[in-house]
């Protein structure tokens, strides 16, 4: 198939023809950001003293954490009357950021079902979507939940297209919208080509770059979410192929955030390999970017029960921290059932805060175990990353198209058509994630190896055979409870 | 009237624009174990196409996968368009994080109503396990 995608820098011309022709006019709202250096000019005003790029760079220098907790409800009323209860029942202003999150409607560009949701709230008077309809409601009431909040915004616009969504909550002065787009079709796409994902994201990274490059520095999520049941290998590829994509549209920080499969040492290693890989592609492409990192928490089935569900918050914050990751994003005790409530949003942000006092300044030491497993990891990686380059004559855009459309590009499950899904993952006998099966991906024996001996030590421990069933089995390992 | 004939099969999908499959995934290969015929649809299904692979595979069950919280939303009208295609009797039901307000999820009791209302025969707490489904749609069907 030819690839007609690049990894190349919109002029000034594609973008401004790709914002009136296909993002402005998405919903009525669309008028209301039209003017791009007005709503510059009204960002730089509303995130003064809470920029998310320059607070993570505070943070960073200073070895402290920002606490990340997420929260979004149908309407704006309901929004506001939760970030403001989160901030006075817990001291999330001293170092922490929003991360809201809008409707699944809205992620899908539904935004006639988004209405009929936003009626729906205000008649059972809860709140009836999964988050904030912010296309719906548009940059004026975007600009109020700015101005209510003591602390910098981020905004997780996800699915196919965000751009327009991307466009409101820069221009309402929340300093950061999404570059993904491998990430995005794993975790929540079904039929969109990679080619296409690429081209949308590029806008709304290209975005970011007009609006850093006219004095609102915005750090764009780079996150490696995906299915929830992915090897570290892949996580952190997905977040350095990525960040290539990102920096060429002139992104110029990037939030590195990588969900965590809950294993204290391939964690922490998966994040700094991340880390590490993303500095070295940009700087040996030219790119000047500045990167953090943040662990987001287990994104598998949660247990149905508030102890089971703390003692995950808990531990996924603990990894985080003894990592040295910048960012430590939240959830909480209603994970298994419901969209977050302020109450619980409230506790988790304690819980994080007490995690940290206690712990003062310990970090993971240095060790064998965390040097063989990065060292594992940037081999998986660096095996992809050179492949794709090399497949796509130098463009990553193109050899990660290349790469999934022949398989060596892959994981276990998604919604996505084009996942080829011949690789299986189950975890190890310490609950590290590890290949049962490799599928056609590019692997270093020593890696394959590797693996391998580590689920040779579960079936050792287990007296039993390693099987698929164990695969089933392990995507319900954190969310069963003992009874 | 003569009753319809057990034909061990059902579909199996996450409704709207919901995107998580893994639920759907487990319960499939749970269902083929215990020797259903399935017809899985992955995520992001609309009601319609849940409905022509019903009569495409003749299936006994719809089983409605919703873990995003607007289920009680997506669902409406399902039996509607069920009845409208000749499936009166199919049996429907949904599981998973079916409404979003943790105070609707506390009232168990009143989401069963609104579902049953909607014409749904079970709906499933997300703490259940693949097997339980399996084995109370045997019973539901008079095979187990």
């Amino acid at each position: 198939m030819a690839i007609k995608i690049k990894n190349k820098r919109l002029t000034d011309e594609e973008f401004f023809k790709i914002r009136k022709e296909e993002v402005l006019p998405m919903w009525t709202t669309g008028k209301g950001v039209e003017n791009l250096s007005e709503c510059i000019e009204i960002a730089k005003e509303l995130s003064q003293g809470k920029n998310f790029a320059l607070k993570l760079k505070e943070a960073k220098e200073k070895g402290t954490h920002l606490l990340i907790p997420q929260f979004g409800r149908a309407l704006t009323e309901y929004t506001i009357e939760g970030l403001e209860y989160v901030e006075a029942n817990s001291d999330l202003a001293s170092s922490g950021a929003w991360l809201i999150y809008s409707d699944s409607y809205t992620r899908k560009l539904d935004f006639k079902s988004a209405q009929a949701g936003i009626e729906r709230s205000k008649k059972e008077g809860m709140s009836m979507l999964n988050g904030w309809p912010i296309v719906n409601f548009g940059v004026e009431e975007a600009r109020r939940i700015m101005k209510a909040t003591k602390v910098p915004l981020s905004f997780n616009s996800t699915d196919e297209d965000g751009r327009l969504a991307a466009e409101i909550a820069l221009a309402a002065g929340w300093n950061s919208c999404f570059v993904r787009s491998l990430q995005e079709v794993i975790a929540h796409c079904k039929n969109i080509p990679l080619e296409e994902e690429i081209r949308l994201n590029q806008y709304e990274a290209r975005l970011a770059g007009i609006y850093t490059e006219n004095g609102v520095p915005i750090c764009p999520w780079n996150p490696s979410n995906l299915s929830g049941y992915d090897s570290a290998g892949y996580r952190c590829f997905v977040n350095v192929s990525e960040s290539l994509l990102a920096a060429e549209q002139g992104v110029k920080y990037q939030f590195l955030e990588l969900g965590q499969n809950m294993n204290l040492i391939q964690d922490i290693a998966m994040i700094r390999v991340t880390e590490k890989l993303s500095n070295e592609y940009c700087k040996r492409f030219g790119y000047n970017v500045e990167f953090f990192t943040g662990g987001f928490p287990f994104l598998g089935a949660w247990p149905p029960r508030a102890e089971e569900a703390n003692a995950m918050i808990a531990w996924n914050a603990i990894i985080s921290i003894m990592c040295g990751a910048t960012g430590v994003i939240l959830k909480c005790q209603d994970e298994a059932f419901a969209t977050p409530t302020k109450e619980s949003m409230a506790m988790s942000v304690r819980i994080a805060r007490h995690l940290i006092t206690l712990m003062g300044t310990q970090k993971i030491p240095d060790n064998e175990a965390l040097r063989l497993e990065e060292a594992m990891i940037e081999a998986e990686v660096r095996a992809l990353m050179e492949k794709c380059l090399e497949a796509g004559d130098g463009d990553m855009a193109v050899g990660m198209c290349r790469g999934v459309e022949a398989g060596w590009v892959d994981t276990m499950l998604t919604p996505w058509k084009y996942n080829k899904g011949n690789v299986t993952v189950m975890r190890d006998a310490e609950g590290a994630v590890r290949y049962f099966n490799t599928g056609d991906i590019p692997m270093p024996p020593e890696v394959k190896e590797y693996h391998k001996a580590k689920l040779a030590e579960r079936a050792k421990k287990e007296g039993r055979e390693l099987n698929f069933d164990m695969v089933v089995q392990d995507l319900q390992f954190a969310s069963r409870i003992a009874k | 009237m003569e009753k319809r004939k057990v034909n061990k099969s059902v579909v199996i999908g996450t409704i709207g624009a919901d995107a998580h499959m893994i639920g759907g995934w487990v319960l499939q290969k749970t269902f083929k174990d215990a020797g259903f015929t399935v017809a899985f649809l992955g995520a992001v299904v609309p009601q319609q196409e849940f409905i022509n692979a019903a009569i495409e595979i003749n299936a006994d069950a719809i089983l409605v996968s919703s873990m995003y919280g607007m289920g009680l939303l997506d669902c409406e009208g399902f039996r509607g368009k069920c009845i409208e295609a000749g499936l009166k009797d199919i049996i429907l039901y949904v599981g998973g994080t079916v409404a979003a307000p943790l105070e609707l999820d506390k009232n168990w009791p009143e989401i069963e109503r609104r579902f049953r209302e909607m014409g749904f025969n079970r709906v499933f707490r997300v703490s259940t396990t693949a097997a339980e489904v399996a084995k109370t749609l045997k019973e539901d069907l008079g095979i187990a």
